[in-house]
């Protein structure tokens, strides 16, 4: 091994006790291998001394420190928790339930609940006007069918309704006559007409023909040889569809036949009432349900929340020791660290060394509110596919009144899907946690949507 | 704004603090920033040789521990963070213009001691007349009591390579060095 590989082995101390003792003996034998350790060794000691010797500059060391924290506070969790994905989850259950109650009555024609039983009096005197209305022509060819026309208790598809209709129906009307004798007289007037073209051919609860043609069930063609209940009853459903629409919104019979459902999404460009804070964001997103109530007017429920976001200065105290102070990690600010943070703690009075260190924060805040509103709304058809509409909304969220006004295009490239576009102002009271009392607060802004329109014509 | 003194902490706690680190405490930062400022200011002045620099590099390497933390992989944090000290001197020390690094080289040590500079200077002086990759182990073995896998390690060769540069280093420093060692030490 050369001197020089013994030299830095020693200096590394990784000489074995062999060559350790080979490197004594050399060193204390050679005087050249002496003085060359010996200069060796002095460049060692004075690399250790100069690393000894540097330090780094207090100002550089803090001034470093603070802007690297500085960016963990920026970076990690200062902006609060967003709901955003919530309140939206929150706003999308609730028209979904809504939406889903609602076509389901409608669209299902057999299944009425039980909390609609209360209907069931006069849908099934309805119904049995329907079954006593109908006009035949008496010189058709469907007089055989006739003898097999089922009898109002047992013919209707909807199994559950007619049950409870015919229960009504005994209890109103002991004396209606049994099915039997219902059938028997069909067939003796029929058998009896000649010359006749119309005529109705019985009439088992006595009930006037006045009755019979203000609900418009008349019969514009020979009843079909087969489905004859059915076909009875999809022709002529727009009764029952009215009945069910006032089961869900007693307070308007609506005579509709098309369902919108739409959700918004809206971003204020104008503020008013926010003057006080460094407000940010002013944004909403709802969804509503709309029903035709005349050729160019709807009327539905809409609902939503409206989003504030602002700036809100803090300061924030960040313990340094974990051995002195509380053990608080910066990094799960919640509201009530954030006020806590507004004090600057120390170690003690006349501590010398302070366990806290405190920086100036930017907070973005955020404040969700939940509304939900009638609305009414006119539209005009320009060209086949585009439509004008203006929508007045009037309802409350958890804070205090809501009502908003909206202007937008629906265009539909595919029937049945509409993409909307428009503007909207809205105005709500509203209590912000800076606002000791609550305010009104409105904006205008873009709106866009998409909605979906059922047909059920 | 005051800061408490700069604390030594024993491995159990540098390593939670490095496990903390990557989940975003600022806490594990302190303490990691505290235990290892030093060594990396020490590290960027010799490696560079120009105290601003030293300065950038060392706040620019602090910046890059934060903004990479989520990417430190394994235990060993000191080797992580000397990677990105010395990256980021070697970027510094690239984009520095050409005719500073010909100004600088061409200065000779007996000239330079002639002028009387304390001995800091000197040995500073003494170490940048290295090349880089021969200065960057020295620094690493002799100033910061790497051992040779760490230094591997920082620098990306192989072990038997580091020793090499290691080696290489101290001869060519004891060359620059020796008269004004020998010098110091009669002195004192």
């Amino acid at each position: 091994m050369s001197l020089d590989k013994y030299i830095n082995d020693y200096l590394d101390g990784n000489l074995t006790p062999e060559d350790d003792k080979r490197f004594r003996d050399l060193m204390s034998s050679d005087f050249s291998a002496k003085e060359e350790f010996a200069s060796m060794l002095s460049i060692h000691s004075l690399l250790k001394s100069d690393a000894e010797s540097i330090s780094l500059p207090k100002e550089l060391e803090e001034k470093v420190e603070e802007r690297v924290l500085a960016n963990f506070l920026q970076v990690v969790p200062v902006v609060e928790h967003r709901r955003m994905v919530r309140s939206r989850a929150i706003v999308s259950v609730l028209a979904t339930i809504f939406f889903i109650f609602f076509v389901l009555n409608v669209i299902d024609d057999g299944t009425v609940t039980k909390s609609n039983i209360i209907f069931l009096s006069e849908l099934n005197k309805q119904e049995q006007m329907l079954w006593n209305s109908y006009r035949i022509d008496a010189n058709s060819d469907h007089r055989d069918n006739f003898a097999s026309l089922p009898s109002p208790s047992d013919a209707p598809r909807r199994k559950n309704r007619s049950s409870t209709v015919v229960a009504v129906n005994q209890q109103q009307s002991p004396e209606v006559p049994q099915t039997n004798t219902v059938v028997s007289a069909e067939e003796q007037t029929i058998n009896n007409t000649t010359n006749e073209t119309t005529k109705v051919v019985s009439n088992p609860l006595n009930i006037l023909s006045s009755d019979v043609l203000d609900f418009d069930y008349e019969l514009r063609n020979p009843l079909p040889k087969t489905n004859l209940t059915n076909e009875l009853r999809f022709n002529k459903w727009a009764v029952p569809f009215s009945n069910q629409i006032a089961l869900a919104v007693p307070m308007f019979e609506l005579q509709s036949d098309e369902l919108l459902v739409s959700a918004f999404s809206s971003n204020a460009i104008v503020k008013f009432g926010m003057q006080d804070v460094q407000m940010k964001g002013f944004g909403s997103f709802s969804q509503s349900i709309g029903y035709k109530i005349s050729e160019y007017e709807r009327f539905g429920l809409e609902f939503g929340y409206s989003e504030f976001s602002w700036n809100e200065n803090s300061v924030i105290v960040v313990p340094l020791s974990t051995v002195e102070a509380p053990r608080r990690t910066i990094t799960t600010i919640k509201n009530s660290d954030v006020k806590w943070s507004n004090q600057i703690l120390t170690n003690g009075e006349g501590s010398a060394e302070p366990a806290y260190v405190q920086f100036p924060i930017q907070l973005q805040r955020e404040r969700q509110l939940y509304w939900g509103s009638l609305f009414y709304e006119y539209y005009y058809p320009v060209e086949r596919y585009v439509s004008f509409a203006g929508r007045l909304n009037l309802g409350a969220t958890n804070d205090g009144p809501f009502g908003a006004v909206r202007l937008y295009s629906e265009i539909e490239p595919i029937r049945g899907i509409a993409l909307n576009v428009g503007i909207e102002s809205r105005t709500l009271w509203a209590r912000m946690p800076y606002y000791k009392k609550g305010a009104f607060k409105s904006s205008i802004g873009l709106i866009y949507g998409l909605s979906l329109k059922f047909n059920f014509e | 704004m005051k800061f408490s003194e700069g604390r030594k902490y024993d491995d159990e706690k540098i390593a939670q603090a490095t496990l903390e680190l990557r989940r975003g405490s600022a806490e594990a930062f302190h303490i990691l920033y505290n235990h290892y400022n030093q060594k990396v200011y020490r590290f960027c002045l010799r490696l560079l040789g120009d105290k601003e620099k030293a300065e950038d590099a060392f706040q620019e390497t602090f910046m890059k521990v934060f903004e990479n933390r989520m990417n430190f992989r394994g235990n060993n944090f000191a080797a992580w963070l000397f990677t990105i000290a010395r990256h980021t001197c070697l970027n510094l020390i690239r984009t520095a213009k050409p005719f500073q690094d010909i100004e600088t080289n061409s200065l000779s040590l007996s000239y330079v001691y002639k002028e009387d500079i304390g001995l800091r200077d000197f040995v500073q002086r003494a170490i940048m007349q290295l090349p880089i990759s021969l200065r960057e182990a020295l620094i690493l073995r002799e100033y910061e009591d790497c051992n040779y896998e760490e230094i591997a390690k920082i620098l990306g060769i192989s072990l038997s390579l580091a020793k090499v540069r290691v080696h290489r280093a101290r001869l060519l420093l004891k060359k620059l060095l020796e008269p004004i060692a020998k010098e110091y030490y009669e002195s004192r």
